[in-house]
């Protein structure tokens, strides 16, 4: 059985100038200890992913489908047993690491008061204690945990905002966008960090983010997002090597590497206006290789070589 | 110890050394008076001597043997304005603080519910707030002090049900934008009760806010808890108080006998601006942004 499923996901948000479609018809699952990235432009519905998943979308938000983690389905779970998943069985990395943790309490109290609410921790000593070997393990002093937020560094604090996603030795993390707050050099050690975790925890990630050099780096697989829908999804060296889906193409073509002899090519066109998402295939307006077909028809996720795509074209 | 700068330092320490002095009034002023304030009867080596009435400040009047001196003079009843003045302090400062306490406890839990739970309460509670906002404050206290007669708590009462809106209103704005606070967000889904996210996360981020508003809302309190005296609600005669005293001085006031409410009215005047000049200066001095600027 899979760690995670999410079936036929649908996410639509209720704005006052109308619906906008964030998520349509989403399928995908994990594997346990497997990191599976998610890469999209912004708009593509991947943070929205992640929020359906944990169930912390606004309440303009409506949610049809099922997210299935170790079989119970997330979506239908009343609030007090989905209280007791969040932390223990799932938690989450957020953004900006400035703001995610409270200021007015010291990074040990946020360890403390997560272990006790779960009762992973009979007291506050031992709570700390645990904290402090885990954060040593991540880089961060033992020392800091007497710490407030506002005395760490950008770098250190997402190490403890990773800290207090693992500390509870959850099966899967979610990672949303956890480096674009940070500069490049923090950006690499926080990279780094997660590797090892990933080594050493062998806990299931699911990494969103823009960056497809990232994706390449961290994921066993990937999943391409476009306008709410999967474009393409497999083993991230094929998918890295060998593009099928225009758009995946087009993202690797548009980061740029040092040393490379590629030209670095933008994307044309923006990303379509989801409250009106175009129709047949949604990238077609700003795909290269467009056909009449293309705008008519919606493709469908077809099977080619262990991977899924979604294109006339390559299917 | 250098010597402080600027309008806001020097407000600060003004406000303080106003509020301090009137704390120390509250706290003993009635024991050093004695029975001055309520009577015009000295006695001395066990005979009783009447103080004549309607004395100009400083006024001297020897009685068995001493020579007692009249700073403020007397009132329309031969009893001492400074005793009444300095005693008081400890009716109105009494109500000021427990109508503050109420009036901030309560506009904070309910605060705290509306803008959490929303949804229906929310907008009950904010109607009732806002309706409350809207009318005169002073009207409606004394529509309450009316209802609930005379006494220390039941004053506080009328005018705690004054201020609640303010502090409802501020800490509902707080909670409504810390609730989508990314750090809110992160203890959501690490799985924290609405209990702990209320009292942990939330109320600690709200009470600077909390804070700032109590010395002007104290203020506020004050002159209320004068308006409500001087129209003669929710005090019995003869308690000492300087919003009576300055309803019975305006009487006699044309007449030529102005101390009787001219000082009263002068120690509302100081005690409101000690507190003023504490809330404004202080909340100058701990905005960084207001500093620069």
């Amino acid at each position: 059985m899979s760690l995670l499923r999410v079936q036929d996901l649908w996410v639509k948000y209720h704005t006052r100038h109308g619906v906008v479609e964030a998520l349509s018809g989403l399928n995908l699952s994990m594997e346990e200890g497997e990191v599976l990235g998610v890469v999209g432009e912004s708009g593509s519905g991947k943070s929205t992913l992640g929020f359906a998943i944990i169930r912390l979308l606004p309440r303009s938000a409506e949610v049809k489908g099922s997210v299935l983690l170790n079989g119970k389905n997330l979506a239908l779970l009343p609030e007090e047993e989905l209280r007791r998943i969040r932390g223990r069985e799932v938690s989450m990395v957020f953004q900006d690491p400035y703001s995610s943790l409270n200021p007015v309490m010291r990074i040990g109290d946020h360890f403390v008061e997560l272990m006790m609410e779960h009762g992973a921790s009979k007291s506050r000593e031992e709570a700390l204690e645990a904290a402090g070997e885990l954060l040593e393990r991540l880089g961060v002093p033992r020392e800091r945990l007497n710490d407030y937020p506002h005395q760490l560094s950008g770098g250190q604090r997402q190490r403890v905002a990773i800290g207090l996603a693992l500390i509870l030795k959850p099966k899967l993390v979610i990672a949303d966008e956890i480096t674009t707050a940070l500069d490049a050099l923090v950006e690499r050690q926080i990279i780094d960090l997660v590797k090892e975790v990933k080594r050493e925890y062998k806990t299931s990630m699911l990494f969103i983010t823009h960056n497809m050099g990232l994706v390449a780096e961290v994921a066993d697989r990937v999943a391409v997002l476009y306008a709410g829908k999967l474009a393409e999804m497999g083993g991230v060296r094929e998918v890295v090597s060998n593009p099928l889906h225009p758009y995946t193409e087009a993202l690797l073509r548009s980061v740029p590497r040092i040393g490379g002899s590629k030209e670095v090519k933008p994307i044309p066109g923006e990303p379509p206006d989801m409250r009106n998402p175009p129709p047949g295939c949604r990238f077609h307006p700003r795909c290269p290789l467009a056909t009449e077909k293309c705008k008519l028809e919606e493709p469908s996720l077809v099977e080619k070589g262990g991977r899924l795509v979604a294109c006339h074209l390559r299917g | 110890m250098r010597l402080p700068k600027g309008f806001a330092e020097w407000g600060l320490v003004l406000g303080t050394a106003l509020v301090t002095a009137f704390a120390l009034l509250a706290l003993v002023g009635e024991f050093l008076v004695g029975r001055l304030a309520v009577s015009n009867i000295i006695h001395v080596d066990g005979k009783a001597y009447e103080v004549p009435p309607l004395l100009p400040p400083g006024s001297k009047l020897a009685i068995g043997g001493r020579e007692y001196v009249f700073i403020m003079g007397t009132d329309q009843l031969g009893r001492d304005v400074f005793a009444r003045v300095v005693s008081g302090a400890r009716f109105v400062l009494t109500v000021a603080f427990l109508s503050t306490a109420i009036s901030a406890v309560l506009g904070t839990v309910l605060g705290l519910l509306s803008g959490y739970i929303g949804g229906f309460l929310d907008r009950a509670l904010s109607l009732v707030m806002d309706s409350m906002y809207a009318f005169p404050g002073l009207i409606l206290a004394i529509a309450v002090a009316a209802l609930l007669g005379v006494g220390v708590l039941n004053i506080s009462l009328a005018i705690a049900i004054v201020y609640i809106p303010s502090y409802y209103r501020m800490v509902r704005g707080v909670v409504l934008s810390l609730k989508s606070a990314p750090f809110v967000e992160a203890a959501v889904v690490a799985g924290a009760s609405s209990l702990s996210i209320v009292t942990r996360h939330i109320l600690p981020n709200v009470i600077p806010q909390i804070v700032a508003l109590l010395p002007v809302s104290f203020a506020d309190a004050i002159i209320t808890e004068a308006g409500l005296t001087f129209l003669g609600l929710g005090i019995e005669p003869p308690t000492p108080d300087w919003g009576f005293d300055l309803n019975k001085g305006r009487q006699f006031f044309l007449a030529g006998y102005w101390w009787i409410g001219a000082f009263p009215g002068l120690m509302i005047i100081l005690s409101v601006l000690g507190f003023l000049l504490v809330g404004e200066s202080l909340n100058e001095l701990l905005n960084p942004r207001k500093v620069e600027a």
